[in-house]
């Protein structure tokens, strides 16, 4: 399979098919309150895909315990920045040791943490958990850590295993033997002006 | 002025990013009508997400400021959602965190 390319802006409806939620999508779903650019057309997309799965059981978004750890940790890692003030930082110049010492033993942390879990299970229906068990190591760590980090790797397989369709904004992924939807507009005129061998194969 | 959040979305459920900008445009339009007040009613929600909540508050929050918000609308009947006062509170403590870089940081 070569790599395919979902223009959001002129295919809204979902497909058919499975999905998988780029981290920094499900971030805003989440709760973290949007901050770049189309995330509300992605929410809107999200909105689709879910209901779509509601009606279709057959159909699940995926996720994968290696992007749930991603999330929780941006989520607390973003909720603890609020309390690290001036005095904090003087007195634990290390974020991460005020992070283990101080506010992961904190009932704010135990709060915003229940928060963040009830925002993510009232989507639980349609979620399913998947993971690479029993993928050789070698063939996991064997990628380009030049274009795409561990999580985007852990992704990527997971996508591929499934033939789920990925929804992210990341452009590393083009080029992988994936389906991949976006409003990324690079990405898309990328994916429009790629070489006419290239087009044939695909 | 009372708007109600069930009859805007024709559903118990205050979910999506696209529910909460209803509600920010009716809000948006009582104030367009000078009212003093606006009460954003809950009655009949049974689960409110803070998505939703940063689509309706947290846009008013950016549209008019803290001053006006505070002063003009005001969340009633939420008593029956889970953890509604905690969603709404990290809105407004998000709201003021929004220069300081941390949310470009959880994003990078």
């Amino acid at each position: 399979m070569a790599f395919d390319l979902i223009d959001l802006k002129y295919s809204s409806n979902p497909k058919d098919c499975c999905y998988f939620f780029d981290s920094n999508i499900l971030l805003p779903i989440l709760g973290l309150p949007n901050n770049w650019q189309n995330t509300g057309d992605y929410l809107r997309y999200f909105k689709s895909v879910y209901t779509n799965c509601l009606e279709n059981p057959h159909l699940r978004i995926y996720t994968c315990t290696n992007q749930l750890s991603e999330i929780f940790n941006i989520l607390m890692n973003f909720e603890m920045q609020k309390i690290y003030g001036e005095k904090e930082r003087k007195d634990y110049p290390n974020a991460k040791k005020f992070f283990k010492d101080v506010f992961r033993p904190s009932a704010n942390y135990e709060r915003k943490f229940e928060l963040y879990k009830q925002e993510f299970l009232n989507y639980a229906d349609v979620f399913d958990v998947i993971d690479l068990g029993g993928m050789p190591l070698n063939d996991l760590l064997n990628f380009d850590a030049k274009v795409l980090d561990f999580n985007d790797q852990v992704i990527l397989q997971c996508v591929k295993n499934t033939g789920a369709i990925l929804v992210s904004d990341d452009k590393d992924f083009y080029g992988c033997d994936i389906t991949q939807a976006t409003l990324n507009g690079i990405l898309i005129k990328r994916f429009k002006d790629r070489p006419i061998a290239a087009v044939a194969k695909s | 002025m009372n708007i109600s959040v069930s009859d805007i979305l024709k559903s118990q459920n205050a979910v999506f990013h696209e529910d909460g900008l209803f509600v920010f445009d009716a809000v948006v339009a009582a104030m367009d009508a000078n009212e003093k007040e606006v009460e954003v009613s809950f009655d009949g929600i049974r689960v409110c997400t803070t998505q939703f909540l940063n689509a309706s508050f947290g846009k008013l929050l950016l549209t008019y400021g803290e001053d006006v918000v505070k002063q003009k609308v005001h969340p009633v009947s939420y008593s029956a959602i889970n953890a509604f006062s905690e969603k709404y509170t990290l809105v407004w403590e998000n709201f003021h965190e929004k220069n300081k870089g941390f949310l470009e940081e959880a994003y990078a």
